[in-house]
């Protein structure tokens, strides 16, 4: 306890020094953790979003695009071997001017169910009939601030309007689906996006061994080979694509402020100066040992690292879920300036804190301890003339 | 745009048929088989008288076909179109094919005990007259594609099911020997606030999970002949109850045919490739020489039914396909 006292005395002797280190520290650890943070949570976010996808997406394209098909697709992927379900979607994306936001519409059968279970918790709780919806609570907040409180005009393309009730909301793990899908029974998609009574947008399909479903995948390819059969596999990869880009540009970052906290610790290991020399040779002379020494030594760093490093993670956790992350999210979210704005989903990673902590605290230790116990093993009296 | 009006015209046919009937001859509510409201579907209602004189009602032929292998049949009879009398099939003219939708099938079924009347109704509608032979054999031949299409249907009502029944109902946990059985309990102990299709899907998962039979893997089990634990792999899980009731379990169909060269067994199960659920393992289909590798390299895979093994062995390179009572050591050889 003493020499805890005594270390924050020595420390405080050379304060300005000391304060210049803490915040460098915290910044830059602050730093680095915001950008592994905020890749987290987005990371987390969209594997949420994944996970909940049926394993085959079946699209049909002429010249390159996507284009409604019939219904009567469905039925021969039916007949294969190895489907758990198959079923038809009608959904597509709605501007709402007044916000300037795409909506997604999707279609809900509301006899048979839906291929997502958050949708079918939403279809199990609503007994209603005829025009309705039902919104993510984002959406309601966003409609509600646009006046529009227990019903909506859709306007179709022949620029009739459709008055939908608005029949209530739904709750999503996923902060992007809450505020932006709209469910609707699939005859009012079909209504709103002007389509034919028996044309849907695309297939999803269920397969009971995931292992087989790029066999299936290919096997529907043949059936259809207008199609285009996307598997989640595919989507994985891709959004780890999209991913790993923004990831990138992230790292550029993250070297920047690497190379600056091996410079400072360089600095830091290099420079014992004549003063700390003498410092230590009069410690000697009056009786303490090497391992003394050491001890304050370690003490007198490890308050500045650690302290600067709870400062730094408690601040970055502030920035980032508290204040969103003002100009730090924008590399990463910059790809949907149409989609409502969402909220970073919370994270904690245990390893990732741990990580930062490994890489920075034994590393400034070394760096402190080692040129104070070259300066310990000197003579005193050489130390002190 | 014709075939939007051919669409349309089928679409007000639709309406225009109904298959209920006032005053309905019902011996039960539903369906024995798919759990059905019976009076919706009335004309397509079979009849099955039997031989301990108990009657069982069907929506369609093709839930009797289904239910058939595990009746002891006596008489069969078939709802008059016209009437809605009961008439031995014999008797009937069904009308196969027409434009009125089928009952559990997309190829309709309407009988009726007049020539007359079958005729008028095939000028009205279509389709071609049959006797009963006939139509058996014709939904014999199209049964199991029509079961594996319904099995969707019955699967994604199922997962609606399955929300509907955590939500709204109470819980179950009897058995039900039959469908039908199980939705007169729902109805009568008003398990669920719910009525017709919602309740009919909240019935469809019962049924199904208490039909679901998956191998469970205890989590310290390992395999006799490989000393693997094979609940990390369930998906390839095979069990045998031996002569003492004891219960092995093995990483493969491999393993466990090793195991049975020097032992006897008094059940055995595997686990369909696809599915995942258990079969018995002496009526699974299996493939040999698949490019698909089991926890303990090459493997015969497991099927329940032949149709699936046949479009596995062509997707995967397959060799061949055998049955329980063809694998001989010298097939078990060819997986080293």
């Amino acid at each position: 306890m003493k020499m805890l006292a005594f270390s924050l005395a020595s420390l405080w002797r050379r304060r300005y020094k000391n304060l210049a280190l803490f915040f460098i520290f915290s910044l830059l650890i602050f730093l680095v953790m915001s950008i592994f943070l905020i890749a987290g949570s987005i990371k987390k976010e969209l594997l949420t979003t994944l996970n909940t996808l049926p394993d085959i997406y079946v699209q049909r394209t002429v010249g390159g695009r996507l284009m409604p098909m019939t219904i009567d697709r469905l039925e021969p992927i039916e007949e294969m071997a190895g489907i758990e379900w198959v079923m038809p979607r009608v959904w597509g994306f709605y501007y709402f001017p007044a916000a300037g936001v795409n909506f997604s519409v999707i279609g809900v059968d509301f006899d048979l169910g839906s291929y997502k279970q958050n949708y079918n918790d939403v279809v199990a709780s609503i007994e209603e009939e005829g025009n309705f919806m039902v919104v993510g609570e984002g959406v309601r907040r966003m409609l509600n601030r646009h006046y529009y409180k227990d019903f909506f005009n859709f306007i179709a393309p022949n620029g009739d309007f459709i008055k939908v009730k608005l029949a209530g909301t739904f709750s999503s793990d996923s902060a992007l689906e809450s505020s932006d899908t709209i469910l609707v029974p699939m005859d009012l998609a079909r209504r709103i996006f002007a389509m034919d009574e028996n044309m849907i947008t695309d297939i999803v399909i269920k397969v009971q061994n995931p292992k087989e479903a790029s066999i299936i995948a290919k096997n529907i390819q043949n059936l259809y080979p207008d199609t285009r059969v996307i598997t989640k596999d595919d989507l994985k990869v891709s959004y780890q694509n999209m991913f790993d880009y923004k990831s990138g540009l992230f790292l550029a970052l993250f070297i920047g402020a690497f190379f600056a906290f091996f410079v400072l610790v360089f600095e830091k290991a290099s420079s014992v100066g004549k003063e700390q020399i003498k410092e230590i040779g009069i410690l000697k002379a009056l009786g303490w040992r090497v391992e003394d020494v050491l001890y304050l030594k370690f003490l007198e760093s490890a308050v500045v690292i650690v302290s600067s490093f709870v400062v730094g993670v408690v601040a970055s956790y502030y920035f980032v879920f508290v204040l969103q992350a003002p100009l730090l999210k924008n590399i990463f979210s910059g790809f949907s300036v149409l989609k409502p704005q969402t909220p970073l989903m919370p994270f904690f990673d245990v390893s990732l804190v741990i990580t930062i902590f490994l890489i920075v605290v034994p590393l400034y230790l070394a760096a402190t301890i080692i040129p104070s116990w070259r300066a310990a093993v000197i003579d005193p009296e050489e130390a002190i003339r | 745009m014709r075939k939007l009006t051919l669409i349309m015209w089928f679409v007000v046919s639709l309406l225009a048929f109904d298959k209920s009937m006032p005053n309905p001859t019902l011996h039960q509510k539903w369906c024995e088989i798919c759990g059905m409201n019976l009076a919706k579907f009335y004309k397509s209602n079979h009849l099955v008288k039997l031989k301990d004189g108990k009657m069982v009602q069907f929506c369609s032929l093709h839930c009797l076909v289904e239910a058939m292998p595990k009746l002891q049949i006596e008489k069969i009879y078939v709802v008059d179109a016209k009437s809605g009398k009961f008439i031995p099939v014999e008797q009937a003219y069904y009308v196969v094919g027409s434009k009125v939708p089928g009952t559990m099938s997309k190829v309709s079924k309407i009988a009726f005990a007049k020539l007359e009347d079958a005729k008028a109704f095939q000028k009205q509608y279509g389709g071609k007259i049959m006797r009963f032979d006939e139509v058996l054999k014709l939904q014999k031949k199209m049964f199991a594609k029509e079961q594996r299409r319904i099995k969707h249907k019955q699967n994604k009502m199922a997962m609606m099911g399955k929300m509907l029944y955590e939500k709204r109902c109470k819980k179950v946990d009897q058995k039900f020997s039959s469908m039908a059985k199980l939705k007169d309990y729902l109805a009568a102990n008003k398990i669920c606030d719910l009525k017709g299709k919602k309740l009919q899907a909240v019935a469809l998962y019962l049924w199904k999970k208490q039909h679901s039979k998956k191998i469970i893997v205890p989590k310290d089990a390992k395999c006799p002949i490989c000393g693997m634990f094979v609940a990390k792999h369930p998906k390839w899980a095979a069990m045998i109850v031996d002569n003492q009731g004891h219960k092995l379990y093995f990483d493969g169909v491999k393993d466990m045919l090793k195991y049975l060269q020097n032992h006897s067994f008094k059940r055995a199960y595997v686990s369909d490739y696809y599915s995942g659920q258990a079969i018995n393992a002496t009526k699974a289909y299996y493939v040999l020489g698949s490019d698909v590798m089991g926890p303990m390299g090459k493997e015969l895979i497991p099927f329940s039914n032949l149709d699936d093994a046949k479009s596995f062995m062509q997707a995967h390179r397959a060799k061949a396909i055998f049955e329980w009572k063809d694998i001989t050591k010298d097939v078990l050889k060819k997986l080293e």
